[in-house]
């Protein structure tokens, strides 16, 4: 089964959020084990603030709106739909994810007020010209790394684990765009505080970092409000603002079809 | 009124318009504006649309004794208004406002469209002046043959779909959606005026049904159209549904063919110079479709067909088309970081058309161009805010080309700069080859609103 990849920036969320109650975890599989569970919440709404900035900085503003919902065998469908700028507004983007076939992905245009099917994307391409690969953005099979603990450090006054990230299946290996990632995850509430990128050359080419972690109000669950990546070979980056989420609000599956998708407030 | 006395009349009505009209018409609009963004503070409506100016210079003039339009300078403002503030309802409006100081017969006001949508639960329906879009195909399109053409830039065409009066309705039932479509009142595409650079000029000879040929005058008489009411009404259906992976429609249309078949009367005079008379009829049209869309590992897999069932089905009548087949089929894929981390959309598509008369039929008229056609289209990002565009299609048939190149540049937000060349090659007698003289440079910005 292909990885559900097109728009999946919550999923990044639910990567640097992490359960409390386990402060005892002290291997790299268990913290990552702890934080997978928390990637899942049944469905989630997000409005999200995307600003591209060129290493001029000169910067690009693009606002989002998303949806996600995962079913009872944790397949999940997401709609996403660009709410500015003006000559982007309206494009959606609607994928469902299957156990046993390939994703559906579709792409409305508003412009020639038609739907099309389209690829999924390969791991490595950048998400709508931010410095964000598809790869950032999904989820991660724990099967596929191996995760150990380096050491500990503060990062922004935080105790964090910093917890390595090397590919070991043949599959990932192959699809993935790193060859490893370091991770720092906050000891205070699990949340992620920093991940390095290293590439296939084994150079450190990315940082992101998180900021604004609180919790959700309505929900046990902890989101960052402000991701950065930033990309040290181009002088590029990408911030990430998210504003009103809300987490099992109970989302209608109905909503994920291509009747919606060509609809406009579908989902307000 | 003969072809010539109408577009000055249109000439005529439009000049009158700005002339008159247009301090009216900028006070209501600025009344609207207010009213609107007046409402938008309260968030029942939305005000949007776009400001757009355009530059177009052809590399070679056209001879000037023909008075044809050698250049464009158009701005256009669209406004468009939308509302949600009924439960279950959507309206939308747009109104494009065109001016080109260059080629007065383009400047209009425009409806472009109008509609309000009613959501059931398993049922939408729009009513009111609409833009409705069929076909999985990228650009060429068998089965999407409800709405007119302006075609008074015929490789302008993009934003120059022009809505009908129409009822759609969407009826849902697990995975199928069936269409119906209901067009009252018949509306033709729009044909490149006579000093266009895209009206292709006459020839000066006439070959008569005796198949002597003989020095000739070609002259336009008046458009014979479908009665304006219901008597030209025009329905269509579509079936459309998703089933492990693919989507897949059928779809059957009944109406008009949007382009006039064009009748010749031969009148031979005593000096042996024949007086033809060209009439543009509307002809009935019937479209029987299918279509279809998949992915196959990278690849986005498309095609479409459409049967084109004309009044001329058995092919006797030498005015009218004969009726015809064409299916379209097309392999895009992305690759991304091709150059840097850059992404590069790459679509090809092959077209092919099938007279079922087995005649072969000159690819100049509209119906026609795309015979025996590769078509291929690619985009690459140059970067954040700068893409490079070119489309080229070839019909190996009848040996023609046309290739467009477009760079486009985000300057900020919302505002858009493109530089646009357009070029033709081809035999004389083909369609893109008649426009050899139409290779031009276009600079257009764009702003968003």
């Amino acid at each position: 089964m292909r990885t559900f990849k097109i728009v999946r920036i919550s999923v990044i969320l639910a990567v640097f959020s992490f359960n409390i109650s386990m402060l005892s975890a002290q291997t790299g599989l268990e913290v990552m084990t702890k934080n997978e569970r928390q990637v899942f919440a049944d469905d989630e709404k997000i409005d999200i603030t995307m600003t591209l900035v060129n290493k001029k900085g000169k910067t690009r503003a693009r606002t989002i709106n998303q949806v996600i919902k995962s079913d009872e065998t944790r397949n999940r469908s997401s709609i996403i739909r660009f709410t500015s700028p003006s000559d982007v507004k309206g494009t959606s983007f609607l994928a469902i994810e299957y156990s046993d076939r390939d994703d559906d992905q579709w792409l409305y245009l508003p412009a020639l007020g038609k739907t099309r099917r389209i690829s999924s994307s390969n791991q490595t391409d950048n998400f709508v010209g931010s410095d964000f690969t598809y790869e950032d953005m999904g989820t991660e099979d724990l099967e596929d790394f191996k995760y150990t603990i380096i050491k500990e450090e503060t990062i922004d006054g935080q105790n964090c684990f910093l917890v390595e990230a090397i590919p070991i299946s043949t599959s990932k290996i192959k699809e993935t765009g790193y060859s490893k990632r370091e991770i720092y995850v906050r000891k205070s509430d699990f949340v992620i505080a920093k991940i390095n990128f290293y590439n296939k050359n084994k150079v450190h080419i990315k940082t992101l970092t998180t900021s604004d972690v609180k919790k959700v109000a309505n929900s046990e669950k902890s989101r960052a409000y402000v991701i950065t990546m930033n990309n040290h070979k181009t002088n590029h980056k990408t911030i990430l603002k998210f504003a009103d989420f809300q987490i099992n609000t109970g989302v209608e599956t109905d909503i994920f079809s291509k009747r919606n998708l060509e609809k406009e407030y579908s989902y307000e | 009124m003969n072809y010539k006395q109408r577009k000055h009349d249109i000439k005529k009505s439009t000049f009158e318009f700005f002339s008159k009209k247009k301090y009216f018409s900028l006070v209501l609009m600025i009344i609207a504006c207010m009213a609107s963004l007046q409402a938008q503070k309260e968030k029942k409506y939305q005000i949007g649309g776009f400001i757009e100016l355009d530059h177009i210079s052809y590399f070679e003039n056209n001879n000037i004794e023909e008075e044809k339009i050698n250049s464009r300078n158009q701005g256009i403002l669209q406004l468009e208004v939308e509302s949600k503030a009924i439960k279950n309802y959507h309206f939308f409006g747009g109104v494009e406002i065109r001016d080109d100081i260059a080629d007065p017969d383009r400047r209009r006001v425009f409806l472009d469209e109008a509609y309000i949508d009613i959501y059931m639960n398993t049922m939408d329906i729009r009513i009111g002046k609409q833009i409705i879009t069929w076909g999985e195909a990228d650009g060429i399109n068998p089965t999407n043959n409800l709405n007119p053409i302006d075609y008074s830039d015929i490789i302008d065409t993009d934003d120059e779909r022009i809505g009908v009066y129409s009822i759609l309705s969407k009826y849902y039932i697990d995975d199928i959606t069936i269409h119906g479509v209901f067009i009252p009142v018949f509306q033709s595409s729009i044909i490149p005026a006579t000093n266009s650079r895209w009206f292709v000029d006459f020839p000066q000879q006439a070959i008569l049904p005796t198949g002597e040929i003989v020095p000739a005058l070609f002259e336009l008489q008046d458009f014979e159209e479908p009665e304006k009411d219901i008597r030209s009404a025009q329905f269509a259906f579509k079936v459309s549904t998703t089933f492990k992976g693919w989507d897949f429609s059928v779809s059957y249309f009944n109406g008009f063919d949007d382009l006039p078949s064009l009748y010749q009367e031969f009148i031979l005079g005593q000096d042996g110079v024949a007086n033809v008379l060209i009439t543009p009829k509307i002809k009935k049209l019937q479209v029987f479709g299918a279509d279809f869309s998949t992915i196959i590992g990278n690849y986005g897999l498309r095609g479409e067909v459409g049967y084109f069932r004309t009044e001329d089905h058995k092919g006797t009548n030498p005015f009218i088309d004969d009726s015809f087949y064409q299916y379209v089929v097309g392999l895009d894929r992305t690759f991304g970081s091709v150059i840097g981390e850059n992404n590069l959309f790459i679509i090809l598509q092959w077209v092919h058309q099938i007279i079922e008369s087995g005649e072969d039929v000159p690819n100049t008229n509209l119906n026609n161009i795309f015979q025996e056609s590769f078509v291929g289209r690619a985009e690459y990002e140059i970067s954040n805010s700068a893409k490079f565009i070119i489309e080229a299609t070839h019909d190996i048939k009848v040996d023609n080309t046309y290739v467009q190149t477009e760079l486009q540049y985000d300057l900020s937000s919302g505002l858009n700069l493109s530089l646009i060349g357009d070029f033709f090659n081809g035999k004389r007698k083909t369609f893109f080859g008649n426009y050899e003289d139409n290779n031009r440079i276009q600079a257009r910005l764009k702003y968003s609103f």
